[in-house]
């Protein structure tokens, strides 16, 4: 299938990485890197889907755009609640933040 | 006057807030901002309410074939139903929210995770959809969030954000995969490019991610963790509309997903059935041994999210062995669930927002006898009490009734005799706890909890009327819930 090129075989890896990555790390930044390595992943992997041909389809371009604009929203978010997590707690790690139970 | 007249409104109107907080403050109006989310709600809800059905194009001059916004009777349904619960919401964070701080920010945030559901639901493009969705998630996250300085919201906000930024990746991941195989995202064409597609094997895997993807923000378990601390940890408001409408813009992307585009293939059908039974028996059973009220009401929507998972899976099944009658009976009964849940746990979200607000306590056993002192909140809170109950006249039994025809209908195959045999039982538990929540409520008299300002209390009252109408009008209802079932699976019912 025409689906499957080196990109779309990578961004399929990063997708594993990334979801590895906010599985099993306790520090809460590099939670949020996994994040935005998926995201970072799913972007490629609309760029591969636009190729046909060895033509890009301009779509694909605009929803890896939209996608990365989204992405910085949901980090920027993230990031500010991880800075108040941690003047609440003194630490970045989620296990010892867990009165809720994470 | 198209859909995108009513997200223009809504979107439109939030940078109005920004001035109204400014202006309101500098004159000393603190609720400027809120009068302004009430009227925008107001006119979005009237003007959503006459959408006419049909396709449009918000950009036609460009020539971009993106963003196409649709109305049926299910996007019609739904996202009437948020408009309204919103409303109600802004109306009583007027009196609730008052005197904290931030609260142009709040309005301007409920607004927009409005507009965000009201997106979902009018989208007829899968990466618009997408676009909404994160809206409405990242208001959301910022909401629960909202009190900033204590731990316990910031530590479920946190959460809440993880865990529903990797299903909504993962849906994205799915989306564009099937962009890949598709070359377009629209909701009408891959309709008939998946239709004569005959590859299962990419269905079924389609159909997992975006039920994973959109299902994390649907609380369907396993994945349902976050929400019994996002719900507890946000204010009461904000928990209605979490509850009430948040979890079921997640319903509504999936029936949409694995209804609408992907077509019937066989075992997604039990997928769903038994994800729904897993979810509303986690929930019921969680929700037993819950000493907080709000925890209480959150692990009970895990369960109700539950048996609308049930009643799409039986109509799945059903639509995937030519059962049209059955099919739809399962779909309809799903929605009219959706409706009523909306209307009952909002409700009762609001009437334990009013009780923690004069009592200042979320424990159940300090609760008791409120429902006697507080008059209006307790009566509003009984009726939403015996709604979700499902005591035979109110709706909520007619709902369950419907998704249990749903499944009664291929009742000669053994797996399903076994769901609805689990699904049954945990309806009867169901019932169980919420009559002896109410009990309690009523057993005996409270000392010198007085009843809240009618601003707090319209908006149960209103909810609580509606509960009843809905009961009153049911076959008027029923027409709208059957148009919308077969809207959302595109057959003719």
């Amino acid at each position: 299938m025409s689906l499957l090129n080196a990109y779309s075989v990578a961004a399929a890896a990063l997708i594993a990485v990334g979801a590895y990555c906010v599985a099993s790390k306790r520090n809460l930044i590099k939670v949020v890197m996994g994040i935005e390595i998926m995201t970072t992943a799913v972007n490629l992997n609309f760029i591969a889907m636009g190729l046909r041909g060895g033509v890009l389809d301009p779509l694909a371009s605009m929803y890896a755009a939209v996608s990365m604009a989204i992405g910085a929203a949901v980090a920027a978010l993230a990031l500010a609640l991880i800075v108040q997590a941690y003047r609440h707690y003194g630490t970045l790690d989620s296990s010892k933040m867990s009165r809720l139970r994470w | 006057m198209g859909p995108q007249d009513v997200l223009a409104l809504l979107f439109g109107s939030s940078l109005t807030i920004i001035v109204a907080d400014r202006l309101g403050r500098r004159l000393g109006a603190a609720r400027a901002a809120g009068y302004v989310t009430v009227a925008a709600l107001t006119t979005a809800l009237l003007m959503s309410s006459s959408l006419p059905s049909g396709r449009y194009r918000p950009f036609p001059a460009t020539g971009i074939p993106v963003a196409e916004l649709r109305v049926d009777e299910a996007s019609r349904i739904f996202s009437l139903l948020f408009t309204s619960l919103g409303l109600l919401v802004a109306i009583y964070s007027l009196k609730y929210m008052e005197g904290e701080e931030g609260l142009g920010a709040y309005y301007l945030l409920l607004l927009l995770m409005v507009a965000g559901m009201v997106g979902v639901a009018l989208s007829n493009d899968l990466f618009t959809l997408y676009c909404f969705w994160e809206l409405m998630s990242v208001t959301a996250y910022a909401l629960v969030a909202f009190r900033w300085w204590h731990w316990e919201p910031v530590e479920a906000g946190l959460k809440y954000l993880v865990m529903s930024t990797l299903g909504a990746l993962v849906a994205l991941y799915a989306i564009s995969v099937i962009y890949g195989v598709a070359g377009t995202t629209n909701f009408d064409e891959l309709r008939s490019i998946f239709a004569t597609l005959g590859d299962e094997g990419v269905v079924r895997l389609l159909a997992g991610l975006l039920l994973f993807g959109f299902g994390v923000t649907a609380a369907i378990a396993p994945f349902h963790t976050w929400l019994p601390d996002a719900h507890p940890a946000a204010p009461s408001s904000i928990s209605a509309m979490l509850s009430g409408v948040v979890i079921k813009a997640g319903v509504y992307a999936i029936a949409r997903a694995l209804l609408y585009i992907l077509p019937p293939t066989s075992g997604i059908g039990y997928l769903l059935m038994y994800v729904g039974l897993l979810t509303c028996t986690v929930g019921n059973l969680a929700a037993l041994r819950q000493l907080d009220v709000k925890r209480f009401l959150a692990y009970s929507s895990v369960a109700n999210i539950g048996y609308i998972m049930v009643g799409m899976g039986a109509g799945y099944r059903a639509h995937l062995l030519g059962l049209t009658q059955f099919a739809l009976a399962g779909v309809a009964g799903a929605m009219l669930h959706v409706i009523n849940h909306a209307l009952g746990k909002g409700l009762l979200f609001l009437c334990t927002g009013s009780a923690i607000h004069v009592i200042k306590s979320r424990a159940i056993p300090d609760l008791e006898g409120c429902g006697r002192s507080m008059r209006i909140t307790g009566i509003s809170s009984a009726i939403g009490l015996l709604n979700l109950a499902g005591i035979p006249p109110l709706a909520g039994f007619w709902s369950k009734l419907l998704i249990a025809y749903g499944l009664a209908g291929l009742l000669w195959d053994p797996l399903i005799t076994m769901a609805l045999i689990v699904f049954i039982a945990n309806a009867v538990l169901a019932a169980g706890y919420y009559i002896y929540l109410l009990m309690r409520l009523f057993r005996r008299r409270a000392t010198g909890a007085g009843e809240v300002s009618p601003l707090m209390w319209g908006p149960e009252l209103a909810l609580a009327a509606a509960c009843l109408i809905l009961t009153l009008l049911l076959s008027h209802v029923l027409v709208h819930v059957y148009t919308g079932a077969s809207a959302l699976m595109g057959v003719v019912g």
